[in-house]
């Protein structure tokens, strides 16, 4: 292969500039003339139905425009997880609505001159409710049948997946290790708090959402869904993202906001607070997991059964969906012939889940390596050992059917984490007996690289060489901090020899943008709208060869490309600039360089994450310090290393949280106890350790220049990793996120009692 | 409409002027990290906040024979970098650090930390075991000391008078005496202390202790003053063994105050790590922590 | 109430409500939108300026608490048209990615340099420990502090 030129370097987000300078709009710095601003009415309690809302006092505050209930406000039922039009869910969510199902419902809305005055009016609003009884475990939400959440009930769905024959397996196999695991709900921690702006647009008519989101179309479609217009009344905009991590993936004020402005004709801005940003927007799913794994006496995996229960808050958004994912991921990590995979979700008065960073893996990958640890434990073997016996070899099949795994190097990257974390004396060395106890844990993880064999994913793009030489790339991409557009330029430079500087590429835009099936969701950016852009570029480049040549009077195979200019092998003087060429085109062919193509991803491979982590307890408080990491990373090719062990390092901030502090700690009424940052911890700086990121480059055939996904698989891992480490320094068995001191002292006292007693 | 008006007084005359029509709707600003937010978040829109940062005369550290005197608007990063505190009233300087963050600390004032009275304030637990006391002044123009104990009612409850303001925070001298604070919460840094302890020795040449102070924060309303441990230590020589007494009692001491509450067992153990921290913090040369036990 | 602020070296007579935050006044009268507010609450660090020499979170203090002081934002960073050390090597050491928490970030390491030019990884990390980032995991961050501390 000949040597990459743009592909595989550093070069900064594209933004970089403007965001060091302070100087990049996100949505809270915009403002339009006459932009009102709205404030939420968010419901108090967990449960209830709304037997009167009194606005008068609130619409009689000078500089109150209007006040929204449910009894001004379309009643079209939505379901802000659909991203297509032909995904079939259920849909009970509404602009405002007249029962409350969890503390941080929409109520109410009001919008007015300023937002102090509008903050003032909420204060104005009387609500009384007829208060409900309230269901907050999951497990009570599955048994309960009188305390309906909505009127079809408590359970969202049942899936069971299953291969071989696990009550077979299971009865023959010597030994079987069961494990009792659940994860909480988290927040994303995005740094910007939820926000959108809409107007209409003088210039056009059209309702235009400047939102900072993900998937531009799925905005479009669902303000379209939930106001009753038609998608081309419709505009949607993605701003600069301060983070989303999924939490900004589904529509939550864009269709609100959108209607304020809709009804009143001028612009409206909505914004909220963290504790708002924390109780009423979207949470990560909580889960209570039961598994159980058999082997036999060397260590091989005879057979598994994993039961999850999935906790999606109080309206069905991506339950369903989120639940599946979870199960799938169950068979594409080690090679198990026996499995069987149930999932159940249920209705609670929590906080909505919705899609986040991993979207079920770090779930079901705390469930099933933790289990995976204590097996191996059973069989007296190193954790590590007992994994190498039973990984996924590249292109092993998914034995459920899934799309192929691909080159699967998950074992590649086991072994070089090994050997770079010291993995075998740091397990083997002796334990301190004093107050600080230092342990070692590891732990695998695998996640898919886009929606294909589940769901529609291809992208349309529209790639033009410019009569400059320069290049502009139309399709829908939403940078969310990730380095998106920087690395589909890289990829459109070394294919089209032009420097990534003059390469434009705008983020999406419904009205500009060509259609994309399903944005930036499903770790699918890179591998298919990568790969999208690759072959769009190639496309562009066989248009302009086959051109050049007729203006060169050439054959197609005499075209040469070198530093932005084309020439004749068979003529080397006669160089002509790209843009010199492109004009020469236009004028004597009346040709355009560009060309509009539909990339459908043929692929979803596997990708795999390995971490190492040291952990030191202090036995005294519980207190955990991770010390170290090691992060491995199957990733098939990095267009931008930097970029991508930005995304490692960030990714393991986020699942040390996971796995130690962060927990959206809800009370027997169903509220947020942790609706701030002094509440809600997440790892600052003096907490982090230091990440060290090694990858895995052995090329991925779909992918562009062979790369494959990172952003979501890289959270995954970590967390097991960490209680896998505090079991291994303490022998004990915390298998309950997130591990507070409290548990680990509360662990290290019943393991004094049963030796003591 | 409702109306908030701020008065930034510069000189103590000009503050004895707004103090002495200070009304229920009068509030003292100072830092502002916890005044903002709780002014948000409970909607205080009308009255009249006083600025104290404007009292240029009230930041200072200074020592007399007897006393360190901290004015009233000396920011808890200035306490905790200051030699005198260091030397003196070494379990201050470790309560400031730990507040907060950088910025917090770049803001918020070891007066404003009294007089809001948070269960968990840090100073508080530091300023009980060094016995401090602090200088108010009244709408009157009448400057009197109290004891911090006094002032700090818990539950961030003080028992200031409206017109009364903390100007300055007189921690005493003693040349025999040594202190530590040290604190647990859910992160190294940047966190509210789930229990906090602050401590005075005076022990002799051989190392025996005769006169003790131990305050416990975060277990109740308000740091408390705890006798029971303290005396316990009494004549005790500080030794490895010391630790084991010193645990436990504080144990029992956990046990007394909150036994039967959700935190109990937790802080029951992690008092521990506290009293470890501490002795090895004061007595590196005979504590080695954990590894004894 | 009229105050005047002393802002990136520029004094500026400003109307002022009482009630307003000094981040307020920063972003809605002075249009200086660099200064980010995240939580509100001083627990994130987005809104971090620094006010006579020392960093704090411009979301709890009040404006008439800063007036006659001398205030610095991130806009003040670049100089003539060239990017202040610490910005340079954030961008080029990949330690901005959404961008939220940068102006913040940046302000308080830039609040640290002027107090201590060689800092050490440890008074690196304590200067950043109420700046909260969710993209980057610090470590990048912390390499380009180190980065524009070994340039100097």
């Amino acid at each position: 292969m000949t040597e990459l030129k743009y592909v595989g370097k550093y070069i900064p987000i594209h933004d970089a500039y403007e965001k060091v300078k302070g100087k990049l709009q996100y949505v809270a710095d915009m403002e339009m003339d006459g932009m009102l601003h709205a404030k939420l009415l968010l419901s108090p309690i967990a449960h209830g139905v709304i037997k009167s809302i009194d606005v008068t006092k609130a619409e009689a505050l000078p500089g109150v425009v209007k006040v929204y209930t449910y009894k001004n406000t379309p009643q079209n039922l939505y379901n802000s997880q659909k991203w297509h039009v032909g995904l079939e869910v259920v849909k009970d969510e509404r602009l405002f609505t007249d029962k409350v199902r969890f503390v941080g419902d929409r109520v109410a809305a009001v919008v007015a001159k300023d937002k102090s005055i509008a903050e003032k009016a909420i204060e104005l609003i009387e609500v009384q409710y007829q208060e409900l009884p309230i269901v907050l475990d999951p497990e009570e939400a599955l048994m309960e049948e009188t305390i309906k959440i909505h009127d079809h009930g408590n359970v969202i769905m049942e899936k069971e997946i299953s291969v071989g024959n696990v009550n077979e397996a299971m009865e023959n196999a010597p030994i079987v290790v069961e494990d009792f695991v659940d994860t909480q709900k988290v927040h994303h921690a995005a740094m910007e708090p939820h926000i959108c702006m809409t107007a209409i647009d003088s210039t056009n008519g059209l309702l235009t959402i400047w939102t900072p989101c993900q998937v531009v179309f799925q905005v479009r479609l669902i303000v379209a869904e939930a106001l009753g217009l038609s998608l081309n009344r419709i505009r949607a905009i993605k701003t600069t993202v301060g983070g989303s991590f999924g939490g900004k993936g589904q529509p939550i004020l864009e269709p609100v906001c959108a209607y304020f402005t809709y009804d009143l004709g001028v612009p409206v801005k909505l914004q909220l607070d963290r504790a708002e940003t924390i109780s009423s927007t979207r949470t990560r799913n909580a889960t209570i997991g039961r598994v159980k794994t058999a082997v036999d006496k060397e260590g091989n995996i005879l057979a598994r059964d994993i039961d999850v229960l999935v906790d999606a808050g109080a309206y069905f958004t991506n339950g369903e969906a989120v639940t599946i994912a979870m199960g799938k991921k169950a068979f594409r990590l080690y090679d198990i012939k026996n499995q069987t995979y149930k999932g159940t979700a249920v209705y609670t008065n929590t906080p909505i889940a919705g899609a986040c960073r991993g979207y079920g893996s770090p779930q079901i990958h705390a469930l099933t390596e933790i289990n995976i640890d204590n097996t191996a434990k059973k069989l007296g073997l190193d954790p590590v050992e007992f994994r190498l016996k039973n990984l996924v070899k590249p292109y092993a099949k998914d034995p459920t059917g899934g799309p192929e795994l691909g080159n699967a190097r998950v074992i590649d990257c086991l072994l070089k984490g090994m050997e770079v974390f010291d993995w075998k004396s740091k397990y083997n060395r002796p334990k301190a007996t004093g107050r600080f106890v230092k342990g070692v844990g590891m732990a695998c993880a695998t996640h898919g690289s886009g929606y294909y064999n589940a769901y529609p994913d291809f992208i349309t793009m529209d790639l033009r060489v410019t009569e400059d030489g320069e290049a502009i790339l139309k399709a829908s991409l939403h940078d969310l901090g990730c380095g998106t557009i920087v690395t589909i330029k890289q990829i459109v430079a070394e294919v089209l020899d032009i420097n990534p500087d003059k390469i434009l590429v705008p983020e999406a835009d419904t009205l500009v943008s060509p259609f994309d099936s399903a944005g930036t969701q499903a770790s699918r950016v890179t591998f298919v709208c990568g790969a999208a852009a690759k072959k769009t570029a190639e496309l562009v480049k066989e248009k302009f060869t086959k051109h050049s040549a007729d203006i060169l009077k050439c054959n197609i195979d005499d075209i040469l490309y070198k530093d932005g200019f084309i020439l004749n092998k068979n003529n080397p003087q006669a160089m002509v600039s790209y843009g010199d060429m492109v004009m020469l085109i236009q004028t004597s062919l009346k040709e355009d360089i560009s060309v509009s193509y539909t990339y459908k991803s043929p692929a979803n491979p596997a990708v795999y994450g390995v971490n190492f982590a040291e952990v030191e307890i202090d036995t005294y408080t519980g207190l955990v310090r991770v010390i170290d990491i090691v992060a491995v990373h199957d990733i098939g090719k990095a267009i931008n290393p930097v970029f991508v062990e930005g995304q490692v390092q960030g990714a393991i901030q986020m699942g040390i949280g996971f796995a130690l502090t962060e927990e959206i700690v809800i009370d027997n009424k169903g509220n947020v106890k942790s609706n701030n940052f002094s509440k809600y911890h997440v790892i600052n700086a003096p907490d982090m350790p230091d990440v060290k990121v090694h990858l895995i480059e052995a090329g991925e055939e779909f992918g562009p220049f062979g790369a494959k996904s990172v952003g979501e698989v890289s959270t995954v891992p970590i967390a097991p990793a960490i209680i896998n480490g505090i079991n291994h320094a303490l022998d004990i068995n915390i298998t309950s996120l997130p591990a507070t001191p409290e548990k680990i002292l509360a662990a290290l006292n019943n393991k004094k009692n049963l030796i003591g007693g | 409409m409702n109306e908030i008006v701020i008065k930034s007084p510069t000189t103590l005359k000009e503050l004895v002027q707004i103090l002495a029509v200070a009304d229920n709707n009068t509030y003292m600003l100072s830092g502002g990290t916890d005044f903002i937010i709780k002014m948000r978040r409970e909607k205080i829109n009308n009255g009249t906040i006083i600025n104290l940062k404007d009292l240029k005369e009230l930041n200072y550290i200074t020592n007399t024979e007897d006393y360190v005197k901290i004015g009233g608007i000396t920011t808890l990063t200035e306490i905790s970098c200051s030699s005198i505190v260091d030397k003196y009233a070494t379990a201050l300087k470790e309560a400031t650090g730990k507040v907060g963050s950088t910025q917090i600390r770049n803001a918020a004032t070891l007066a404003g930390n009294i007089a809001n009275s948070a269960p968990c304030a840090d100073t508080v637990t530091a300023l009980m075991a060094l016995s401090a006391k602090v200088k108010i002044i009244n709408g009157s123009g009448e400057i009197y000391e109290k004891k911090v104990d006094d002032i700090v009612l818990g539950s961030e409850k003080n028992s200031l008078k409206r017109d009364e303001v903390i100007i300055e925070v007189n921690i005493p001298i003693d040349l025999e005496a040594r202190s530590s604070f040290g604190k647990i919460g859910s992160r190294t840094a940047v966190t509210i202390s789930k229990l906090n302890m602050a401590v005075t020795f005076k022990y002799n040449h051989e190392m025996v202790i005769n006169e003790a102070m131990v305050v416990i924060g975060a277990i109740g309303p308000k740091a408390f003053n705890s006798s029971t441990v303290a005396n316990s230590l009494l004549n005790k020589k500080i030794n490895t063994q010391f630790i084991y007494l010193f645990e436990e009692t504080l144990q029992k001491q956990v046990d007394e105050a909150i036994l039967g509450r959700a935190s109990h067992p937790y802080k029951r153990e992690a008092i521990r790590g506290l009293a470890d921290d501490i002795m090895k913090r004061m007595f590196p040369q005979i504590m080695t922590g954990g590894e004894l036990s | 109430m009229e105050m005047e602020f002393n802002v990136n070296g520029i004094k500026h007579i400003l109307e002022v409500d009482p009630m307003e935050r000094l981040l307020d006044v920063l972003r809605n009268k002075l249009k200086l939108t660099g200064a980010k507010e995240g939580c509100g609450e001083g627990e994130c660090g987005a809104c971090t300026i620094i006010l006579d020499g020392v960093a704090i979170n411009s979301c709890i203090v009040l404006a008439a608490q800063a007036a006659g002081r001398e205030i610095l934002t991130i806009e003040s960073l670049e100089k003539d048209g060239e990017l202040d050390r610490l910005q340079k090597a954030f961008i080029n050491n990949g330690a901005v990615q959404c961008g939220y928490c940068t102006p913040g970030m940046l302000m308080s390491c830039k609040a640290l340099l002027m107090k201590n030019p060689a800092p050490t990884e440890e008074e690196i990390k304590t200067a950043i420990e109420g700046n909260l980032c969710r993209c980057t995991g610090y470590t990048k961050i912390i390499k380009a502090v180190k980065e524009a501390v070994k340039d100097i």
